[in-house]
C-alpha cells in the first residue's frame, strides 16, 4: 500500500490527464519491440517474459496499487487463463482461437465469483482469502493429475507462430492495450474512487460511493489483462506449469510492482523488466545467480521501497534541467 | 504565449527522457551482441549436458558425460576436434527445463544434448527439440509418451533419441519379478501398487497391473502418492486391510529414503520390493537409511550387460567415491553414441548425425544398443539394463533377477515370520 | 481398532508439528504485525544447520540441535532489527521483504548442500510397540518435545517479565512503549523465539522423512492455514485449530486419500475467511 501523499505532481509521470498526453508511457511498447526484433534471440525470449510479467504487474496494480486492498491471489487470472486454454487446445484439440478466449472467459467468471465472496471483507483478511483461491487450485492440479497435469503441468499446448519475434509482437500489443487501458480507467471517476477507497474506506463510504461496484469492476478489468497474457503465455511456452498457481507468483508481480514503483502503472511494467532482464543477466553466474537475484531484491526494498522509478525519474529530470534552458512554472 | 509552448515543448521532452531513459536501461540491461546462428563447423565439439544437475538423480549425467568426454578427448577427439561441455540445469521442472535448453541451443550453440530426466520436464522440451533441430539423446526419462511424436511427425521430431529403457520395459522386469520371484520361490500372490503421481510412474503402473493380470497374480490395492510425501502410513494401512502380502513401489526421488525408513519402523507386513531411485544409490543408500532398507528388494544397473559395463562402473567409482547413478551410465553411452555416429556419418551436420544414429549397433555401458522406428534404444533380446537386488548390509546388494545372474535367493523380511 | 490407534498417535505428532509453527506465527502476527512468508525457511534452515554441525564437527545431535535452534534464533532477530524494522510501517512491504529473504535462505542451502535429499537419523532409534501397533521411537519423541515447547512457551508468557512484555506489546504497542517496554527488542524477541521453534519442528520431524530444500513449503502452508482458522493473533487458538487440522488431516489420511489434506485445510479456511474472519478466538472483524 504505497502513501499518495509521496509522489508529487511532477513524479507522476505521463502528467495529469489531457488528451494524448497521458499516455506517454505506451511508448514503451515499440521501443521494446525494435529492440526485441533486432536483438539476438536470447533477448527477444527475456523481453516476451519480461512483457508478459508486466502485463500481470499492470492489472495487478490498477486495482491494489490504486484501492491498496492488496490481491494476493492475482495468479489465479492469468493461471486459469492458461490452464483453460491449454486443456482445451492441447487435451482436447479446439483451436487456440477459440480457447485463448474460453481462458479469458473462465478467468472472467473466476474474477466475477471471488468478487462476489471476497470484496467485501477488509484489510489483512481479504489479502489472506485472495490467496487461498490459486493455492486450492494448485492442489486441485494434482488431485486430477491425469488431467491437469499435476506437478508435470501440460505440455504440448500448439504454438501460435515458430518465431518468437512475432510472438513478442503479439505479447508487446496485449501489454500497450491493457497500459492503455488502465491509464485511462486510473484517471477516470473510477480511479479516483479507488484512491478514494485507498485513503480510507469507511471515508468514501460516507460519501455515498458505492465501493463494492467500483472495486468488483475494477477487480474484473484486472482479471482480463493478466488473463490474456496468461493464456497467450500458455502457447508461446507450449507448456503450463502449476508453478504459476504458487503464491511466489503473486509475490513475484507485487515485487515488480513495488520495486518499479506502485500506483503508477508505468512503474511496474520498468519494475518487471528490469528484474527480469537482471534475472537473466545473472544466468552467467550460475550456481549464485538465484542467491543474488534475492539478495539483490532484499537490498532494493530495504533502501528503496517505494519503488525505483521515483528515485529514476527525478534523477533523470535533474540531470535534463541541469542542461536544458532554465524553466519557470512547470505546469498551468 | 511562445514562452508558455516552449516550457511545455521542454516539459513534454524531459518527461520523454525521463521515460526513455528508464525503458532503454530496463531494456538494454538484456541486450547481448548478435552471436553467429548456427552450430560451428570448427573448433571444439559442443555437447550440452542437461537436468537436475544438483540433484543425485541428475548430477551424475554431469560426472559421466565427463568421464567419457576426458576418454574421448585423450584418444583424440571426434573427428579430430575436442569435446566441451556445457551445462543446462532443469532442476527437474518443466518450466526451467525449457529455459535451460534454450540457453544450450542459442546462446551455447551445442551440436548436441544429453540428458534429461523427469519425463514431465523432456516431454516439455520436445516441441523446442524440434525447433532448434538439435539432436537430443535423453538418458533417463522413461515415459513411453516422449517417444511417440517420432512416429507422428518424423520430420520434425527425428532428433528425438532415447539411450535408456521406457517405463513400459521396467514394468515389464518388475512383472517377471512378481511371477518368478515372488509367486513361484516364495508363493505370495497378493500384490498392492504404490506409484508416485507423476507421468513416467502412471504408466509404469498401467503396464505392471495389464501384466499382473496377465500372469493371474492378484492386484488387491491400487494407489498414488505426492512426489513430496512425507508420510507412508495411510498408504501402508490401506495395504494392510487389503492383505497385501507385496508392496510394489514405483518411486523417483527423495520419497524413496522415506518409505523404506518407515516400512521398517512400523514393520509393515508385506515385501517392500520396486523401482527406488534412491536404492540405486549402492554406496551410500543403506547407511542413509540407518539399514533400514534391509530386505528391500529393488532395481539397480550393476551387471556384467557388456564389455564396458564393469570398467566403467569401477573407473566412475573410483573418480567419485560412488557408484554411478542410472542416468549416469546412460549418459556415458549416449556421448559415445555421438561420436560413434559422428564418425560414421564423417561429420557434425544434425541431419547427418541423426541418420548415423539410426543405423548404429554399439555394445554400451546398458548392453547392445540399436534404435528402433520409434528411436527408442533396442538393447538387444535377452538383455535387460534393470536387474533387482536385495539389501543385505552396506554396500551390499545381492542380485536376484533376471535369474542367470542371481547371486542368492529372495530373503523374506525378518519381522513377517 | 488398529487404523484408529494409528490415526490416534499419527494425528497427535501432526498436531505436535503443526502447533510449533502455528505458535510461533501468531506470535509473530499478536506481537510484530508480521505476516512472516520466511517462516518455512526457518524450519528448513534448522533442520540443515543441526545436520550441519553434526556432521561437520561431529557434535552429538541433541547439541547440535540446540545449537542450530539458537542459530536460527539469532539470524531471525537479526532479520528482525536490519531488514523488518524499516519496512514495519508498509505491511505490503514487509510481506515481500519476508518472501524475498525466505527465498535468498532456500538458494543459500542449495548453494551450500545441493538440492540433494538428506537422510538424518534418528535420535530415539527403533520402534515402539504402542498397543500392539510399531511405531517409530522418533514420533513419540515429536509428540513429547513438542508438548514440552509448547508448555515452556506458554509458562514463560504467562509468568516469566519478558512474556508479560511480550504480551503488553500484542496487546496495545503504544501502551507499552509508553510504560517503557522497549517494543523494537520486543519484536525482535518474539521473532527469534518463533524462529526457533520453527527450527526445532525442522529438526525433529527430520528423522522420520528426509531433508530437501523446499521441506519447508507445506509447514508454512498448514502452518497459514491453522493460524487463520483459529484466530490471528490467538495463541490458544493456534493451539486448539492444529489440533483439529492435524486430526482432521489424518482421518482424510486415512479414511480417503493423504493428497486430500491440504485441499482440506484450505477449503475450511477459505469457509472461515468467508464467513468468520475472526476464526475460532480471534478479535471481531469489521465488514465493509
Amino acid at each position: 500500500m504505497s502513501d499518495p501523499q509521496k509522489f508529487s505532481p511532477e513524479d507522476r509521470l505521463g502528467g495529469r490527464g489531457n488528451g494524448l498526453r497521458q499516455y506517454w508511457p505506451v511508448l514503451l511498447v515499440p521501443v521494446i519491440g525494435v529492440i526485441g526484433w533486432f536483438g539476438s534471440q536470447p533477448v527477444t525470449i527475456t523481453l516476451l517474459y519480461g512483457a508478459t510479467w508486466a502485463t500481470y504487474a499492470v492489472g495487478y496494480d490498477m486495482f491494489s496499487g490504486f484501492s491498496g486492498r492488496v490481491n494476493l491471489g492475482y495468479a489465479m487470472f492469468p493461471a486459469t487463463a492458461a490452464y483453460v486454454t491449454a486443456v482445451l487446445s492441447a487435451r482436447l484439440k479446439i483451436a487456440p482461437a477459440l480457447s485463448i478466449p474460453a481462458g479469458i472467459a473462465a478467468a472472467l467468471l473466476l474474477a466475477v465469483v471471488v468478487g462476489a465472496l471476497t470484496l467485501r471483507i477488509t484489510g489483512i483478511y481479504f489479502a489472506l482469502s485472495t490467496s487461498i483461491i490459486p493455492l486450492a487450485l494448485f492442489q486441485l492440479t494434482h488431485v486430477f493429475g491425469k488431467f491437469l497435469g499435476g506437478e508435470e503441468g501440460i505440455w504440448g499446448v500448439p504454438p501460435i507462430f515458430t518465431d518468437p519475434r512475432l510472438d513478442l509482437v503479439v505479447v508487446l500489443l496485449i501489454l500497450g492495450a491493457s497500459m492503455c487501458f488502465a491509464l485511462w480507467y486510473v484517471r477516470s471517476k473510477a480511479g479516483l474512487v479507488l484512491r478514494a477507497i485507498q485513503g480510507g474506506e469507511l471515508t468514501a463510504q460516507a460519501l455515498g460511493l458505492n465501493t463494492f461496484r467500483f472495486l468488483f469492476v475494477s477487480l474484473l478489468a484486472s482479471a482480463v489483462i493478466g488473463a490474456t497474457a496468461g493464456a497467450y503465455l500458455a502457447h508461446f511456452q507450449m507448456l503450463v506449469a502449476p508453478e504459476i498457481l504458487h503464491i511466489i507468483t503473486t509475490l513475484q508481480i507485487i515485487t515488480f510492482a513495488q520495486i518499479g514503483g506502485p500506483g503508477t502503472i508505468v512503474g511496474p511494467v520498468l519494475g518487471s523488466f528490469l528484474l527480469v532482464n537482471l534475472n537473466e543477466y545473472l544466468r552467467a553466474w550460475t550456481d549464485l545467480r538465484l542467491f543474488v537475484y534475492f539478495a539483490t531484491l532484499v537490498l532494493l526494498l530495504r533502501f528503496s521501497p517505494n519503488g525505483v522509478l521515483v528515485p529514476i525519474a527525478r534523477a533523470v529530470r535533474r540531470l535534463v534541467q541541469r542542461s536544458g534552458p532554465p524553466s519557470g512554472p512547470e505546469r498551468s | 504565449m511562445k514562452r508558455q509552448a516552449k516550457q511545455n515543448r521542454g516539459v513534454r521532452r524531459r518527461e520523454f527522457l525521463k521515460l526513455g531513459g528508464a525503458a532503454a536501461a530496463a531494456a538494454l540491461s538484456g541486450l547481448r551482441p548478435r552471436p553467429s546462428w548456427g552450430a560451428a563447423d570448427s573448433g571444439p565439439i559442443r555437447i550440452g549436458v542437461l537436468g537436475p544437475l544438483t540433484d543425485f538423480t541428475g548430477r551424475d549425467i554431469q560426472r559421466a558425460a565427463q568421464i567419457a568426454a576426458e576418454e574421448i578427448n585423450t584418444a583424440g577427439g571426434i573427428l579430430g576436434r575436442q569435446i566441451q561441455l556445457f551445462s543446462g540445469d532443469s532442476e527437474g521442472v518443466p518450466e526451467k527445463a525449457i529455459q535451460a535448453i534454450q540457453q544450450l541451443a542459442v546462446r551455447d550453440q551445442v551440436h548436441a544434448i544429453v540428458g534429461g530426466f523427469r519425463s514431465g520436464a523432456v516431454l516439455a522440451l520436445v516441441p523446442y527439440v524440434a525447433r532448434f533441430k538439435t539432436p537430443f539423446i535423453i538418458t533417463g526419462a522413461a515415459s513411453p509418451d516422449i517417444m511417440t511424436p517420432v512416429g507422428e511427425n518424423y520430420a520434425a521430431n527425428k532428433y528425438l533419441f532415447r539411450a535408456w529403457v521406457n517405463s513400459e520395459r521396467q514394468a515389464l522386469s518388475l512383472a517377471f519379478v512378481c511371477r518368478d520371484i515372488f509367486k513361484a520361490q516364495v508363493g505370495w500372490s497378493r500384490f498392492a501398487i504404490d506409484a508416485e503421481n507423476l507421468k513416467w510412474a502412471r504408466d509404469y503402473a498401467d503396464v505392471l497391473k495389464g501384466k499382473l493380470r496377465e500372469y493371474k497374480l492378484d492386484l488387491v490395492y491400487e494407489t498414488n502418492h505426492d512426489p513430496a510425501t512425507t508420510d507412508f502410513t495411510p498408504i501402508f494401512k490401506a495395504a494392510e486391510s487389503a492383505k497385501a502380502q507385496v508392496l510394489l513401489e514405483i518411486i523417483s526421488n527423495q520419497a524413496g529414503f522415506v518409505i523404506v525408513k518407515q516400512w521398517r519402523d512400523q514393520r509393515v507386513p508385506m515385501a517392500l520390493a520396486g523401482n527406488n531411485n534412491p536404492s540405486y544409490l549402492i554406496s551410500s543408500f543403506w547407511k542413509d537409511t540407518e539399514g533400514k532398507c534391509q530386505y528391500e528388494l529393488s532395481a539397480y544397473t550393476k551387471a556384467p550387460l557388456s564389455k564396458r559395463s564393469v570398467p566403467f562402473w569401477d573407473k566412475f567409482e573410483q573418480r567419485f567415491g560412488e557408484t554411478p547413478f542410472y542416468t549416469g551410465t546412460g549418459a556415458y553411452d549416449a556421448v559415445n553414441l555421438i561420436k560413434v555416429a559422428a564418425e560414421a556419418a564423417k561429420s557434425m551436420d544434425r541431419d547427418a548425425l541423426v541418420a548415423a544414429l539410426e543405423k548404429v549397433d554399439y555394445e554400451g555401458v546398458i548392453g547392445r544398443i540399436r534404435f528402433d522406428k520409434l528411436h527408442e534404444a533396442v538393447t538387444g533380446p535377452d538383455d535387460v539394463p534393470v536387474s533387482y537386488g536385495q539389501w543385505i548390509g552396506e554396500k551390499k546388494k545381492v542380485a536376484i533377477w533376471p535369474e542367470k545372474f542371481a547371486q542368492g535367493k529372495y530373503q523374506p523380511p525378518a519381522w513377517l515370520k | 481398532m488398529q487404523t484408529f490407534l494409528t490415526i490416534l498417535v499419527f494425528g497427535l505428532a501432526t498436531s505436535g508439528i503443526y502447533a510449533l509453527m502455528a505458535v510461533g506465527v501468531a506470535l509473530i502476527y499478536g506481537v510484530g504485525r508480521v505476516i512472516n512468508f520466511a517462516h518455512g525457511a526457518f524450519y528448513t534452515l534448522g533442520a540443515y544447520l543441526a545436520y550441519f554441525y553434526a556432521t561437520a564437527f561431529g557434535m552429538n545431535w541433541w547439541v547440535a540441535s540446540l545449537l542450530a535452534m539458537l542459530s536460527v534464533g539469532f539470524l531471525a532477530a537479526v532479520f528482525d532489527r536490519l531488514l523488518i524494522e524499516p519496512l514495519r510501517e508498509q505491511e505490503i512491504l514487509v510481506w515481500i521483504m519476508t518472501f524475498a529473504f525466505a527465498f535468498a535462505i532456500r538458494e543459500l542451502i542449495v548453494l551450500l548442500f545441493g538440492a540433494r535429499p538428506y537422510s538424518i537419523p534418528a535420535f530415539a532409534p527403533g520402534s515402539v510397540s504402542v498397543l500392539g501397533q510399531a511405531i517409530a521411537a522418533q514420533r513419540l519423541l515429536v509428540v513429547a518435545v513438542s508438548g514440552l515447547a509448547i508448555g515452556s512457551l506458554w509458562i514463560f508468557l504467562s509468568s516469566a517479565r519478558l512474556g508479560k512484555a511480550l504480551r503488553a506489546v500484542a496487546l496495545n504497542r503504544t501502551g507499552a512503549h509508553l510504560v517503557g517496554i522497549p517494543v523494537r527488542m520486543a519484536h525482535a524477541t518474539v521473532m527469534a523465539i518463533s524462529a526457533g521453534l520453527a527450527a526445532l519442528a525442522g529438526i525433529i520431524i527430520s528423522p522420520i522423512n528426509v531433508l530437501t530444500p523446499d521441506m519447508g513449503l507445506e509447514p508454512l502452508l498448514m502452518s497459514f492455514t491453522i493460524v487463520i482458522l483459529g484466530g490471528i493473533g490467538s495463541l490458544r487458538g493456534s493451539l486448539v485449530a492444529a489440533l483439529l487440522v492435524g486430526y482432521a488431516g489424518a482421518l482424510v489420511s486415512f479414511l480417503w486419500s493423504p493428497q486430500l489434506v491440504t485441499f482440506m485445510a484450505l477449503v475450511m479456511v477459505f469457509g472461515v475467511l468467508i464467513f468468520r474472519p475472526s476464526g475460532l478466538f480471534g478479535l471481531a472483524v469489521e465488514r465493509a
